[in-house]
């Protein structure tokens, strides 16, 4: 493996700007969540990139340890705005919350 | 300096938060249902509602409770379908004069391990919690 998923959410981080543009909010929220997702996934052990494997690693967390589960929901929306809605505003606010969220999920898959 | 953090994603082009007015229109018992929250998308929030009344009773409980902590400013009830998976939740959106990173995952932690978790059977892949 060339990077690890707790790399993508270091880069976010990293990437987090108050005067940012709107459009590296976007980005910084898109790979907060796939950095989270990702460790969350492999840990659990589930395969696939496609079908409803992001529901299947949320459900997963919300049986074994359910913060995570409701964590990965709350990232799954933000980064679905992020993705898919741009009528919608994505703030700062946003993809500093979202960086806190992956970090945080990290921190809970590690304890 | 203390200030407001509204997590709501706000349309450009539309008003994002619904009177109470619009949501009670037919649905009386809905309406006092979700007394304390803001509602986002309340057409969504009432059909998805219509099918799962069971949650009524949980989620009005929420606003006071969630008000009591520290530095919450106001709770916004949204809904969310998932385009790509199409799955469909309410979240509980709790914004807050908080801006330090511990404080809010403090507050997370508390208001999910409190309020959330103990219902989990309830409202386990219904509802979400969501700290701003």
């Amino acid at each position: 493996m060339s990077i690890q998923p707790k790399d993508l959410v270091e880069y976010a981080h990293g990437m987090l700007q108050p005067e940012g543009r709107e459009v590296e909010h976007r980005n910084v929220v898109n790979r907060a969540y796939y950095g989270a997702f990702l460790a969350a996934r492999d840990l659990a052990n589930i395969t696939g990139g496609s079908g409803s494997v992001h529901l299947k690693v949320i459900e997963y967390y919300r049986d074994k340890k359910s913060i995570i589960g409701n964590n990965l929901d709350d990232l799954k929306r933000l980064r679905q705005v992020a993705d898919y809605e741009p009528q919608k505003n994505v703030t700062y606010h946003h993809a500093k919350k979202s960086c806190r969220i992956a970090r945080k999920i990290l921190r809970e898959l590690e304890s | 300096m203390s200030h407001t953090i509204a997590d709501s994603f706000e349309y450009s082009h539309l008003p994002p938060v619904a009177t109470d007015v619009q949501l009670s229109n037919g649905r009386t018992d809905l309406s006092t249902a979700l007394d304390g929250y803001a509602v986002g998308e309340p057409t969504e929030v009432g059909n998805y509602l219509d099918h799962n009344n069971d949650l009524l009773d949980f989620l009005s409980s929420l606003p006071e409770s969630i008000s009591k902590s520290d530095g919450v400013e106001s709770v916004k009830l949204e809904f969310y379908h998932d385009i790509e998976e199409h799955w469909e939740k309410l979240y509980v959106i709790v914004n807050t004069q908080l801006d330090d990173v511990d404080e809010l995952d403090a507050l997370e932690n508390s208001l999910y391990s409190s309020l959330f978790e103990p219902n989990n059977d309830l409202i386990s892949g219904r509802v979400v919690l969501s700290i701003g």
